[in-house]
């Protein structure tokens, strides 16, 4: 059996993460089916895929909100944190070969602090772009991305106004993160405190504060 | 869950016994470890010369790990149906004390 793990989310500062694990005999049916790289499928692709691939695979999900990164990365980087989320996984599913998409800079590295946590002896091919050149990646990048887009639909139900895709690249997500801190002088629930984009809106909204207090 | 619980304490105890590496990778660790339920029920035990203490009820103030979860998940746990990351990542798990050393320490079971 082979498995493939791979997040979505990693970056944003608004919503979770979400690491999802795939296990198959074989990528036969996977490839008939064309999955790819979630990112280059459009998210309609991406929807219609999705049951398709959780018809013909086993596969683990794991959704990790904001506040629980924020308390994770006050002890470890996310970099081991998310080699321990995949080597649970991949013990979960219990294959002969694991293929994860390297979440750091060194390949070898990020094999090697998989590898530590597993308590079985398992190949596993860690590589960057791995959800571009294995299936069985492609597909648990698929159901990762599509879990995640329904997470971030639902926060934005809560909320009743767009927040964008949560990432500091989206200006919705900015202008969203803007106005609520603006009017409530905090952070909105479901964003990453410990972002770099979080604490500097928050400063600047305190810097315009004190500007305004002190102004002419 | 008691039960569960004292299974797994018998079953490191004797991996222990059998298994050099284990005792060379263990070496003067000391932990104590309390385990409270949601419904308030609360146990602990001491890993101490490369042994686990018997189980005992209620907690202990100067615990080196408090693990805060619900029956079930628990059991999962102890099962390896999941893993403390996960249990701590999804908030099925709270922690008092180091991530690190709950890691390390179940590698041992």
């Amino acid at each position: 059996m082979i498995v493939g793990v791979d997040e979505a989310g990693r970056g944003p500062v608004i919503g979770p993460m979400v690491v999802a694990g795939v296990a198959v005999d074989s990528d036969v049916a996977l490839r008939q089916l064309n999955v790819r790289d979630s990112k280059k499928l459009s998210a309609e692709r991406r929807e219609a895929l999705a049951p398709e691939i959780e018809k013909i695979v086993r596969f683990e999900l794991v959704v990790i909100p904001a506040e629980r990164i924020d308390a994770m990365r006050a002890e470890m980087s996310l970099n081991d944190f998310e080699a321990r989320l995949f080597a649970e996984i991949i013990e979960k599913l219990h294959p002969e070969t694991a293929y994860v998409d390297a979440a750091d800079v060194d390949e070898i590295e990020f094999k090697r602090c998989v590898q530590r946590e597993l308590p079985f002896a398992v190949e596993i091919v860690s590589q960057h772009n791995a959800d571009v050149l294995f299936p069985v990646v492609s597909a648990a990048s698929i159901l990762a991305k599509v879990c995640r887009d329904r997470e971030m639909r639902g926060i934005e139900r809560t909320f009743g106004v767009p927040i964008g895709s949560g990432y500091a690249s989206d200006p919705d997500t900015i202008s969203f993160l803007e106005r609520w801190i603006r009017e409530t002088g905090a952070l909105p629930p479901h964003t990453r405190a410990s972002w770099d984009t979080a604490r500097r809106l928050l400063a600047e909204s305190r810097i315009r504060k004190l500007d305004e207090f002190g102004g002419d | 869950m008691r039960e569960m619980l004292e299974d797994l304490v018998r079953k490191f105890n004797a991996k222990v016994a059998s298994d050099p590496t284990l005792r060379a990778e263990l070496g003067d660790l000391t932990k104590t470890v309390v385990i409270e339920l949601k419904d308030g029920t609360k146990y602990h035990f001491t890993l101490k010369d490369q042994k686990v203490s018997d189980l005992l009820d209620g907690g202990v103030d100067q615990a080196d790990i408090t693990i805060a979860t619900d029956a079930e998940t628990l059991r999962a746990l102890i099962l390896r149906e999941m893993g403390p990351f996960k249990a701590y990542a999804t908030g099925k798990l709270r922690l008092k004390g180091s991530l690190e050393d709950l890691a390390r320490f179940r590698k041992f079971f």
